[in-house]
């Protein structure tokens, strides 16, 4: 459609639309879905006031911070101190439990 | 009433979800083009009205502090689809949009013209969405509502001049919008 005069009368057409058209109209059960859903709302305890109060998002901002910031500081504390070769050995045998006797098996193969 | 309700009475709630159900609903609907959008927020309307109605200072009248909740809900709405934008959200839109339209025309028309129509209401709804929200809600209040300026201007918290010229303005966007749609077709 490319006639400007075209154009204009199809806009005129379109917007006029909405001088005949009808109403909407809310369904015959709407006071009841809306009664259940108030009901719904009120017996369910949200913790949504937690999310949005507007003086607890700094606290909670606040704290996850100083997690994380602990966390950290404890991660680059332990990565300072070396193994000695005795812990290595240490941590080793706790592993696969090499700190266990072995007496047992000997005594067994005894009797055989 | 409204001193009823401040009570709790659950009988005055009823009476004014009766009175006005069509009224939001028909608000509403004007913003989203859908209608099960529109029912959705009706109701959420509603349930503000009852939580809030506490705090209501009776400056302006029921009626027009019930469509200033709805028009605040509508456009809540339609900020938070348009930030989440998700594909199967407008898709899910347009799909039941084109059913709601069905409900808007008149009747006693042919097959044909009811096609004419839905294709009109598609593409006016489509330049509506891109109307500013202040422009866009005038403009849904007079036409869907056939709100006076008057009353639109009450429920806008703003002058009369500033709606005379917020539905200028949405119209001269309007033609523009579809202008371009026509040219294009």
């Amino acid at each position: 459609m490319k006639n400007k005069a075209d154009i204009e009368r199809e806009i005129e057409k379109t917007i006029s639309l909405l001088d005949g058209k009808n109403k909407m109209k809310a369904d015959a059960f709407f006071y009841t879905r809306l009664s259940a859903k108030m009901e719904q709302t009120e017996s369910n305890f949200s913790f949504e006031w937690l999310l949005t109060s507007p003086w607890l998002k700094p606290l909670i901002v606040a704290f996850v911070l100083f997690i994380n910031i602990i966390s950290i500081s404890h991660l680059i504390k332990s990565d300072d101190r070396e193994l000695t070769n005795d812990d290595v050995v240490s941590l080793f045998n706790e592993e696969y439990f090499m700190t266990q006797s072995t007496d047992s098996y000997l005594v067994i193969n005894e009797d055989l | 009433m409204i001193k009823e309700l401040k009570s709790g009475s659950e009988a005055a709630f009823r009476e004014l979800v009766e009175t006005y159900k069509n009224k939001v609903v028909n608000t509403c609907f004007g913003f989203v083009h859908n209608y099960e959008d529109a029912d959705d927020i009706a109701q959420e309307v509603f349930i503000e009205v009852f939580k809030s109605i506490k705090y209501f200072k009776e400056d302006s009248s029921l009626s027009t502090w019930i469509y200033r909740i709805a028009t605040n809900k509508s456009l809540d709405y339609l900020r938070k689809v348009k930030r989440q934008k998700r594909w199967s959200e407008l898709t899910r839109l347009s799909l039941s949009s084109n059913e709601s339209i069905s409900n808007l025309l008149t009747d006693s028309k042919t097959p044909f013209d009811i096609m004419e129509d839905k294709e009109r209401f598609a593409a006016l709804n489509t330049a509506i969405d891109k109307l500013a929200n202040n422009q866009k809600a005038a403009f849904t209040l007079h036409k869907y509502e056939e709100l006076s300026y008057k009353e639109i201007a009450d429920i806008l918290d703003t002058s009369l001049s500033s709606v005379e010229s917020l539905i200028h303005r949405a119209k001269k966007n309007l033609q523009k919008y579809l202008f371009n749609y026509y040219k294009n077709q």
